[in-house]
């Protein structure tokens, strides 16, 4: 016992706690259905977990939605709430990510049909192009040192086309490609998460493809 | 027709798609008879070389950072929620047992005073009014109650002032019917002080106060009128 309490480093108060559940497993270490049943038996630090993995993740999703910054935060916002709400009914049926993108995607498809219910009016953002906040500004990344400033300009532009082209694609084309190519999750997965059939999954995800093409000629030199 | 199958003639837009992707992710197995064919056909080569940019531009894409003040927004939207959904789960669990036995308790106060009104005993309003305040505080018909119970206190002191003895046999047999129905509450108080919230005593308690409450009104219109 003596040995063992020399071996022990006091611990420096600058040192970062690891945040253990009661069964003393890591939080960190949890899979996503463990924490998300945690969370439904109140243990909120299992929520915050849940929230930092898939955050980006969902906002992402979201934003090659609806194509605004500040809609999509909002609306990423009303996924996590819609988690707490449902947390005590959750059952691990499904993959975690199944559930959470089924949930993002009726909040999508609600906003959408908001947004055609919601007159258009004349939008100044729309007069001089897309709203800059929302575009990849190179010159953030100039102060870098390891940030190749041509390829974040690049990348930026890449970024731009790829979220116009998506744009111009029908939706439920769209969601099936971004949630296909940007949040890799399997065609069997998506076709819970839009309760399709598999095969009209591929079928979109290819149409998809096709409509994207004419958009992205322009960038074949750079990849 | 699957990936690993003897290709006869050309794979489909699917097929080609999903080869792409192999290529494009580096983390899925890769068809080699697919492989073989595209190698071999010029027009699916130039069909995956057009996916492929495609699927690659995609893939170069910058991810949007979530602001600095998202997660706090998350958590503090998350904290509401969970505030709002206590607050809403309250009355429903330990609520109902609660509105019950206040209820019938105020029942059956209203029972005695309606019955202490009848056979012209003085009756003490104290257990009316706390079982009245109580009602007020969770049911949300304890208006209607009050306005009863005033209602009945005002017609059995007008009762009071009239004499005790019945003036035909139907009025003492109204009377006998009351005092029969005042037992009945009293073995359902019972039964409730025994199995506080039991729905069964509750509905006894209630049917006959209801029922008391008739027969006064009619001893009362007979009286009177």
């Amino acid at each position: 016992m003596a040995e063992v309490r020399s071996n022990v480093v006091p611990m420096p108060n600058t040192a970062r706690l690891r945040v253990v559940s009661p069964d003393g497993l890591p939080l960190t270490e949890r899979s996503n259905e463990e924490l998300m049943l945690a969370h439904g038996q109140g243990n909120e630090e299992a929520f915050v977990e849940l929230v930092r993995r898939h955050q980006k993740g969902v906002l992402n999703y979201i934003y090659r939605m609806v194509h605004n910054r500040h809609v999509a935060e909002e609306l990423a916002q009303e996924v996590f709430v819609a988690l707490v709400k449902n947390a005590g009914r959750y059952q691990p049926t499904a993959k975690f990510t199944t559930y959470l993108y089924t949930i993002a995607s009726n909040i999508v498809s609600k906003e959408w049909a908001r947004q055609k219910r919601r007159p258009k009016l004349f939008s100044l953002t729309t007069w001089f192009g897309k709203e800059e906040e929302d575009e990849f500004d190179p010159l953030e990344h100039s102060g870098d040192e390891n940030a190749d400033v041509v390829e974040a300009f690049e990348r930026g532009e890449i970024s731009e086309a790829v979220n116009t082209a998506l744009n111009h694609l029908p939706e439920h084309q769209r969601e099936a490609f971004v949630l296909r190519r940007f949040q890799d999750i399997s065609y069997e997965e998506i076709a819970e998460i839009l309760d399709v059939p598999v095969g009209t999954v591929k079928s979109r995800v290819v149409r998809a493809e096709r409509g994207l093409r004419p958009y992205l000629e322009r960038f074949r030199e750079y990849v | 027709m699957g990936l690993d199958q003897k290709l006869r003639r050309h794979p489909t837009r699917y097929q080609l798609v999903a080869y792409t992707e192999t290529m494009v992710d580096r983390n899925a197995p890769v068809s080699a008879v697919l492989a073989a064919h595209v190698a071999a056909c010029p027009m699916c080569a130039a069909e995956v070389k057009s996916i492929r940019a495609s699927l690659e531009c995609a893939a170069r894409a910058a991810l949007l950072e979530p602001s600095s003040d998202l997660t706090a927004q998350i958590l503090l939207k998350a904290k509401s929620e969970r505030e709002e959904t206590r607050v809403r789960r309250r009355p429903s669990s330990f609520g109902v047992a609660f509105r019950m036995i206040a209820f019938t308790s105020a029942m059956a106060a209203v029972a005695v005073v309606i019955f202490g009104a009848a056979i012209g005993q003085p009756i003490s309003m104290k257990p009316l009014e706390t079982a009245l305040q109580q009602v007020s505080t969770v049911v949300p018909s304890a208006d209607v109650i009050q306005k009863a119970a005033a209602e009945v206190k005002a017609l059995g002191a007008a009762m009071r002032t009239a004499t005790s003895k019945p003036q035909s046999l139907q009025e003492l047999e109204q009377r006998r019917a009351v005092s029969a129905m005042d037992a009945d509450i009293a073995a359902a108080q019972a039964a409730l002080q025994r199995n506080p919230g039991c729905v069964r005593a509750t509905h006894i308690v209630n049917a006959n106060i209801q029922r008391q409450a008739e027969t006064l009104r009619h001893l009362y219109i007979e009286r009177k009128l």
